[in-house]
């Protein structure tokens, strides 16, 4: 069934006909979930590298031929001095490269060969993808969604909606592309989260600490809440037009799980780092609790129009500190084998540097994958000297003819809905993937 | 609810009527006297456009498709809000043309007289779609134009119930000024109609709350709120130094020294930080042409932030007021409204190469309802970035450039930082020439480059236009229709038709925003009474008519800081620990990001579907709110109670023996239909459904007190001890005035033996908890 069929029906149902979303139904969604089942499939994470990341300063490297290289693709490493760890080939930065003497003035702690070592049997790298843009909205887009247009949800939202929207903090984003698409709500957290939490958990307490202090009392929070849920009912029964039927299902579903946020609590540490371990620490905390299925982490200044060097490595340590943080997070918490972390950008940056030592936007770039179902220490697609992508067979190899085919972001989505179990399910055909010469998907992912 | 239904329900929707009205002569034309009247422009959408023009043709005639050296170049929705009428225009240039005294518009796709068409045979001679071409060119000989009589609105939104004048002034009081209307401004609009809407509404756009409002919409595009925190817009001033010794503001700190530094620096940094938006309410409390905000040779400075900029002689009414703001200029600057602000152009920053583009986008997406970006979706090649000022020279990346760049280059004269840096060596050579449409800005302008460029685009409808969109997106919450782009996508002719009719709206509401010299109110006077506002059910929409109104409908899920002053605005009391307590839904480490809001710095984006953690908000609201103003009101006379006015804690529904009492009973019945309209806004017949739900909701929680103070349980030391006590919660006993603290003495209330001060708990916080209180 395709997406125009799909909404027919919805239509005739009474389900959703607001293309697209699925909360539109002239009744409300389900009935509240009576017995709650916590989530413990795959979590899905998108770390988003906001503004455009440069994948050769790590991932795709490709150095200076020499220090008097007039037109270094990267001023701050070498060609020679590319390192290598199985078969992930790296940047050597910050600490064996030229760029030593300022990675020590910015103080900077972290290094690439800290994150390759340690991660590459659980690191697939997906290099030469062409984004067919250099628009900051739009890449940032089809690398989360697929697809070049609006309209898709993010692969976070995907999976949210497919395994279950209802949950209270189903889709976390903490920024980057969070387009839901109406199939999942999306969950935002900050400032001081642990303890906004916890009223937030027992909103029928005074005290949440003390299960005594109710409102009131049980059985009249049982009979408001089913007050509620009647009218809620009959208000989507009695409304006609789809945009507020949507709204009504909406804010239903969005009670319905509700009452599972207490669940947090058990696993919140005490207190929250900040950054992206910050945001790690409350996803799997989430997780754990049964609650959340997806999530979103997120880190700007990576468009560095200027100074490049000097702007884009940090923030790439940054990042592959957070990754790496994440990861070790899922462990600690008893669930390393559970997550899949997806890495990803709006698209590359220049293979030269600008007047101002910048780097401008670029239409090839690279996106990591590691975790539940990542086959590691591989390395799919490649890109030529001038970092232009190379095309691939449908085996994937490389093939550097004009007019060979290039891995697109659709090729990427449809492996990860493949992962998920997901790739005939009814949102994938209410949200479609075109690949290149409308063939088959590349099998990134194997 | 108060409402009014359309008069007018076609049983089988606009669509099958409009269609079937294509075949009909115009009305102009001799037609039947109840025939149709179709216009060109819609014709040209239903016939020509979105059955050939905008599925086959754009294929290859865009900016960037195979035919974009023809002289025929289609453009979708992307590309404005008049993308139908540039169709039209193009459509008919190419229709004037002739060969062997037939259209070249027919000759070519049909590769009719032996014409070559690089895209093969497009159009079968004879065809529904030639034909419509045809006829098409006819209209253009002998264009047809309808009498506008509403009919094509009334048709497009027949079977749609709207809120009548009393309903929609409720919504909007609450919207605009955030509080319910008066019972004397209700009786004024139930007597004077939408006439009277009016009058009332111009009077609540002079209270301060509106302004408030105002700033706050327009903070959600600007985002300059960023810098309101702490000192960080002074910082900015001070970041434009080049030379310490000689710094551009030299009084950024004139505080430091005085009896309180702290407030004097709080003041004046959020002076600075609100330029942009306290122009903005500057111009419409004025009445002033909302065109200022781009030409405005001033800014508006505070007694405090005078001192910042070393103003000398600026005049205040109450000096020392931080409210108090003033236009007033500041040397050296050559002030072009929003635009020259310091916070204005460090939120859109631009960098060396960047060379205000960035600056440029906004420019249009907040002043010109475009959104440049999406003229860049599509494909792009790693050739088509590399060459020589590609931006200049390949199709690929002009298509936006060619618009971007002229704006980008009338922002020369403000650096990075936001500083008055006028180019030495002048402006780059190799980017098209500063200017704005088909306008090059003449050089003796470039000085004041800001000032031509905002005198020229707010001669453009477009300007107008955006206004409308911020207007409707901060009252609606909903962004202005696009038409869809993708002919196999769902409910794309539906769609088109949707967007229309909100076009043609829209631009009704421009002209009179025109003609009224441009006054921001006439938009919020009008937005309000459109469909879009005022929505709020339908019946008998079938499945093309459901996509037609797919997003029509009062279906905002309030924002943050709504849901605070609608709840201060029904209860009387904030939702607040302690008068001088947090805002918990103004607080960003409390509510304020968790219920969907934004920092106006990383989290900028509303989140407008409530997820779990939402609706736990919601049901916390409900419950402190319910449980702090129950009891309280009671203390109240009840000529001055909020929400109890019909009742008495001793008006109990059933008498000892399980019967009702009537008298009881009707006023419960009757102070719950007042709830029902106070909050929710809900004007109910006191036997409707949701009246009697309400109702065995406050019965099933009375009756479950009875039982509960009769029933005893055992206490953890093994004492046998009632279930329920007469002692309210702590904290929902009402002993002090929330607003002066003082005690209430023997008007105190802390028990509750009747368990009706807890059964109206129950149920005011299912009210405040419900769909239409969190909505609007």
């Amino acid at each position: 069934m395709d997406r125009r069929d799909f909404l027919k029906l919805a239509s005739c149902t009474g389900l959703s006909v607001i293309a697209p979303t699925a909360f539109g139904g002239r009744q409300v969604a389900s009935k509240p979930r009576v017995t709650f089942e916590p989530y413990t499939g795959t979590l899905v994470v998108c770390l988003n590298a906001g503004g455009g990341w440069d994948p050769t300063s790590f991932c795709d490297p490709k150095g200076a031929k020499s220090e008097a290289d007039p037109n270094p693709m990267n001023a701050s490493y070498l060609t020679d001095e590319i390192e290598q760890v199985g078969n992930i080939r790296y940047t050597p930065l910050p600490d064996t490269s030229l760029f030593q003497d300022q990675a020590q003035q910015l103080q900077l702690t972290y290094s690439m060969r800290t994150f390759f070592e340690t991660y590459y049997q659980r690191l697939l790298v997906v290099n030469g993808i062409d984004q067919q843009t250099n628009g900051h909205d739009t890449g940032n887009r089809t690398t989360w969604s697929g697809r070049l247009g609006e309209g898709h949800p993010s692969i976070a939202a995907f999976a949210a909606g497919a395994f279950g929207k209802e949950l209270p903090m189903a889709f976390m984003s903490f920024g980057g592309y969070a387009e839901t698409a109406g199939i999942a709500p999306r969950v935002r957290a900050a400032g001081n989260a642990i303890n906004v939490l916890g009223r937030l958990a027992y909103p029928q307490r005074i005290d949440p600490n003390n299960e005594q202090s109710g409102f009131h009392s049980t059985k009249v929070q049982e009979l408001i809440d089913a007050s509620q849920a009647g009218r809620d009912q009959a208000l989507a029964a009695n409304q006609g037009l789809p945009k507020i039927r949507s709204a009504i299902n909406a804010m239903f579903t969005a009670r319905s799980g509700s009452n599972e946020l207490k669940r947090l609590q058990e696993y919140l540490p005490e207190q929250l780092e900040q950054g992206l371990r910050g945001q790690a620490q409350l996803i799997i905390a989430a997780y754990r609790a049964g609650i959340c299925i997806s999530a979103n982490m997120d880190t700007g200044g990576f468009d560095t129009h200027g100074d490049h060097d000097a702007s884009h490595i940090p923030r790439l340590l940054e990042l592959l500190d957070g990754a790496d943080f994440f990861m070790q997070e899922a462990e600690r918490q008893g669930v390393g084998d559970k997550v899949l972390l997806c890495m990803g950008s709006d698209f590359g940056r220049t293979p030269y540097y600008n007047g101002g030592m910048g780097k401008d936007h670029w239409n090839v770039t690279s996106m990591m994958f590691m975790g539940a179902g990542i086959k590691g220490n591989r390395v799919v697609g490649a890109t030529n000297e001038e970092h232009s992508a190379l095309g691939v067979t449908p085996t994937l190899d490389i093939d550097s003819s004009e007019t060979a085919r290039r891995i697109h972001t659709a090729d990427i989505h449809w492996g990860l809905r493949r992962l998920l179990g997901l790739e005939q399910s009814e949102l994938a055909s209410m949200f479609p993937l075109d690949f290149e010469g409308g063939g088959d998907p590349l099998p990134i992912f194997g | 609810m108060r409402a009014r239904k359309a008069s007018k329900t076609l049983g089988l929707g606009v669509a099958a009527g409009l269609l079937s009205a294509f075949t009909l002569n115009a009305c102009n034309e001799g037609g039947a006297k109840d025939e149709k009247c179709v216009s060109n422009e819609d014709f040209f959408k239903e016939k020509v456009w979105a059955n050939i023009l905008g599925t086959t043709c754009i294929k290859c005639h865009s900016d960037t498709g195979a035919a974009k050296d023809s002289s025929f170049i289609l453009r979708d929705a992307k590309w404005g809000p008049d993308y139908l009428e540039n169709n039209l225009e193009v459509f008919e240039s190419m229709a004037k043309l002739e060969y062997e005294g037939v259209p070249w518009i027919l000759v070519k796709p049909s590769m009719d007289k032996g014409i070559a068409h690089g895209g093969n045979m497009q159009l079968d001679k004879g065809s529904e779609e030639y034909k419509a071409f045809q006829a098409m060119i006819e209209r253009l000989d002998n264009p047809v134009t309808c009498e506008d009589d509403g009919d094509d609105e009334a048709t497009f939104f027949a079977g749609v119930e709207l809120l009548d004048e009393v309903a929609t002034l409720r919504k909007a009081s609450l919207s605009i000024v955030g509080r319910l209307p008066s019972p004397e401004e209700e009786q004024r609009v139930r007597d004077g109609g939408f006439e009277a809407l009016d009058a009332v509404l111009d009077e609540m756009m002079s209270e301060d709350a509106f302004y408030d409002r105002l700033k706050e919409i327009y903070n959600d595009h600007f985002l300059t709120d960023r810098y309101y925190p702490d000192t960080m817009a002074l910082d900015l001033l001070e970041a434009q130094n080049m030379d310490e010794d000689n710094p551009v503001y030299p009084y950024v700190r004139w505080y430091e020294n005085e009896a309180d530094p702290d407030t004097a620096g709080r003041f004046s940094n959020q002076a600075v930080a609100r330029e942009p938006l306290e122009l903005i309410a500057h111009v419409v409390k004025e009445n002033k042409p909302f065109t200022e905000i781009l030409t405005a040779d001033y800014t508006m400075v505070n007694f405090y932030s005078a001192k910042v900029y070393g103003l000398q002689g600026v005049q205040f009414q109450t000096p020392g007021d931080y409210e108090e703001f003033v236009p007033s200029k500041v040397p050296g600057i050559p002030h072009a409204g929003v635009m020259t602000s310091t916070v204005f152009l460090n939120r859109w920053p631009t960098t060396m190469t960047n060379r205000n583009r960035a600056r440029s986008r906004v420019f249009y997406k907040f002043f010109l309802a475009t959104d440049v970006l999406k003229l860049g979706e599509r494909p792009v090649q790693s050739s088509a970035i590399l060459g020589v000022a590609p931006w200049l020279n390949n199709p690929q990346c002009n298509v936006c450039h060619l618009q971007v760049d002229p704006v980008a280059g009338a922002f020369q004269n403000f650096g990075p930082m936001g500083e008055y840096a006028p180019p030495e060596m002048g402006w780059f050579g190799d980017m098209k020439a500063p200017g704005y449409g088909d306008k090059v800005m003449p050089p003796e302008e470039y000085p004041r480059a800001l000032n031509w460029l905002g005198t020229e685009a707010s001669k453009d409808r477009k300007f107008a236009l955006s206004s409308i969109h911020v207007m409707y997106h901060g009252l609606s919450g909903d962004d202005p229709l696009e038409a869809p782009t993708d002919p196999s996508e769902a409910g794309y002719l539906e769609g088109i038709r949707a967007s229309d009719m909100q076009s043609k709206i829209f631009d009704d509401i421009a002209q009179k925003f025109i003609d009224s010299n441009y006054n921001l109110k006439t938009v919020v006077k009008e937005i309000v009474k459109t469909p879009y506002y005022r929505a709020y059910n339908a019946t008998g929409l079938d499945e093309t008519r459901e996509l037609e109104l797919a997003k029509l409908g009062t279906g905002r899920l309030l924002i943050p800081e709504q849901l605070h002053r609608k709840i201060e605005a029904v209860t009387g009391q904030p939702w607040r620990v302690g008068v001088d307590g947090t805002d918990v839904l103004l607080d960003l480490d409390e509510y304020r990001i968790f219920y969907g809001g934004i920092d106006s710095d990383t989290v900028v984006e509303r989140i407008t579907t409530p997820n779990g953690i939402m609706a736990n908000v919601a049901k916390r609201m409900g419950n402190e709110i319910s449980c702090w103003t129950t009891a309280a009101d009671f203390t109240r006379a009840p000529g001055d109670r909020r929400l109890f006015p019909y009742v008495d804690p001793t008006f109990e529904p059933e008498d000892g023996n399980g019967f009702e009492v009537p008298a009881a009973a009707s006023a419960i019945r009757a102070n719950i239909q007042y709830l029902h309209a106070a909050l929710l806004g809900e004007y109910l017949d006191q036997n409707d459904p949701e009246i009697n739900r309400t109702y065995e909701l406050f019965l099933k929680v009375w009756k479950e007190g009875q039982r509960g103070m009769d029933a005893t349980v055992t206490d953890e030391q093994g004492n046998e001890v009632p279930e329920y006590t007469p002692q309210l919660p702590g904290t929902c006993q009402a002993t002090n005035d929330f607003w002066s603290g003082a005690p209430l003495n023997e008007r105190a209330i802390t028990e509750d033996r009747n368990y009706t001060i807890r059964a109206w708990m129950a149920v005011t916080s299912y009210l405040l908890s419900d769909y239409r209180f969190l909505h609007e």
